[in-house]
């Protein structure tokens, strides 16, 4: 569906190198600290900014630049942009419905009355959480094959956040084939919603895992420095120095909870990955 | 393209309160003023608001996500033309409204010079987006502003600096121009706006192909 090969943007304090292969019919996070360059990957992949080396298969297609033909099988959310303040939601049903070869406006009129969308004001009225929705609701009504979202649950509460899962995976169930790649600081939602996930750090590409299989086989293990010193750290992929002593990253729980039955061996949570992961050290 | 003008013409729709005023204005002027005041200001109003849609394209970082939506960057400055041409249109047909219906009630239009009067509101209006539309695409936000505004010093200084420096050139230039017939003056006036127009065009696809979001 999508594939960057060292994807390249140089800019004086930043570069950014980024290869990934999102695969029809899968939901794909992206994961990584403020910075690390999934919203500069983003707006690569999207013509937004020039890139200065690598290669972008879209479709199965090299693509150069982007056309409007491309886009219209890309459904778009970005964090902190959307529409004009000045539309209101009927402007934006008809702006859409003029763009979009597809889109169904009576899907998006029942959507945004189940997100409580306000009809007559404008949109710099809206709250954050009103104008997320909006971003959702506009990428997901004409029937795209990708959606490129960035940061699609940010200001929203816990309730409006459900909506919008249960949203895009009814999206992705609706069509086998169709894709999402999904960016979110709530560690959370990707749990829930995503198939795999790559992590990025200082604009690098630092992992690639199947959500499932973080969560069935991987753990943190919390032991003393007396420990350590006597445990095979053959299947440990990080560590991270704590008060008690260390705490060790392994993708082969199984294997330290059968041969080291005294050791506290966690299973591993989104959140807990992603801190020992950037803050732990490479074994 | 079509996207684009539905989105520009509904911002406008909702600039509930610019757009009394702009008619409340343009009534007056037609009442008052007899010498096609209303013409001039209703097509200067026009540029003006073509260029307001892309100050409000700029407004919270809009244009990122604008511009990921299904067109082509170069279609982006041809629909800002294409809007500043509908505008300054429908200037002159309210213009023409509002002069029929003076004349209806106070029968003292004079109708001579009209033609040429026309060809000139939209000749200044066709320069004015020539020179802003590519300058509000170029220079983002406040320092577009100040670009623009500093243009349009330079040119009235510029003018005003060589009237005083060559004096003698300056009037004969006037001259030449005076002893053209005013509707041919009007139509070389017409040409030179629609040559800059396609000139600010091709500049301003020039930057936008480059304009990072």
């Amino acid at each position: 569906m999508l594939k960057l090969t060292h994807l390249q943007k140089n800019y004086p304090d930043f570069t950014l190198d980024c290869s990934m292969d999102i695969h029809p019919g899968m939901i794909t996070g992206f994961i990584g600290p403020n910075g690390a360059g999934k919203t500069t990957t983003f707006k690569a992949v999207l013509g937004l900014i020039s890139r200065d080396g690598g290669e972008i298969r879209l479709f199965g297609r090299q693509t150069p630049a982007l056309s409007a033909q491309d886009k219209q099988r890309l459904g778009v959310a970005l964090a902190e942009t959307g529409f004009s303040g000045e539309l209101t939601v009927p402007d934006v049903k008809k702006i859409l419905g003029a763009f979009y070869q597809h889109f169904d406006p009576l899907l998006f009129q029942k959507r945004a009355v189940e997100l409580a969308l306000p009809m007559d004001k404008k949109i710099r009225e809206f709250s954050t959480g009103m104008r997320a929705k909006l971003r959702v609701l506009s990428a997901i009504c004409h029937g795209a094959d990708l959606l490129i979202l960035d940061e699609p649950t940010a200001g929203l509460d816990v309730l409006a956040r459900d909506q919008i899962l249960d949203m895009l995976r009814a999206y992705a169930e609706e069509n086998e084939n169709r894709s999402i790649l999904i960016s979110s600081h709530i560690s959370s939602d990707l749990e829930q919603l995503c198939d795999d996930f790559y992590m990025i750090s200082g604009g690098k590409i630092i992992c690639h895992e199947e959500t499932d299989r973080l969560l069935s086989d991987y753990a943190l293990i919390k032991v003393s420095s007396q420990d350590y010193e006597t445990l095979d750290r053959s299947h440990i992929l990080r560590r991270q120095k704590e008060s008690f002593g260390f705490s060790l990253l392994t993708d082969q729980k199984r294997f330290y909870a059968e041969n080291y039955p005294n050791l506290v061996v966690e299973p591993v949570t989104m959140d807990a990955y992603i801190m020992i992961m950037l803050k732990g050290e490479a074994m | 393209m079509k996207g684009l003008l539905i989105k520009d013409l509904c911002i406008l729709k909702n600039q509930k309160r610019i757009l009394p005023i702009y008619a409340l204005l343009s009534v007056w002027f037609t009442v008052v003023y007899d010498d096609g005041f209303a013409f001039s200001f209703l097509v200067m109003m026009g540029t003006i608001l073509t260029t307001s849609t892309i100050s409000h394209d700029e407004a919270d970082h809009s244009q990122t996500y604008l511009f990921a939506l299904p067109f082509e960057r170069k279609t982006y400055v041809a629909e800002k033309f294409l809007l500043g041409g509908l505008l300054i249109l429908a200037s002159l047909v309210l213009s023409m409204v509002c002069t029929g219906i003076r004349a209806l009630f106070f029968r003292d239009v004079h109708m001579e010079g009209l033609l040429e009067l026309i060809i000139v509101s939209i000749s200044s209006g066709l320069l004015i987006l020539a020179v802003m539309i590519p300058l509000r695409i170029r220079f983002s936000g406040d320092q577009g502003r100040i670009i623009l505004y500093s243009v349009f010093a330079m040119v009235a200084l510029g003018g005003a600096a060589l009237s005083n420096l060559l004096p003698g050139v300056s009037s004969q230039v006037s001259e030449s121009f005076l002893s053209i017939h005013p509707v041919i003056l009007t139509f070389i006036l017409l040409l030179v706006s629609l040559i800059l127009v396609v000139a600010g065009f091709i500049l301003a696809r020039r930057w936008i192909m480059k304009k990072e979001f």
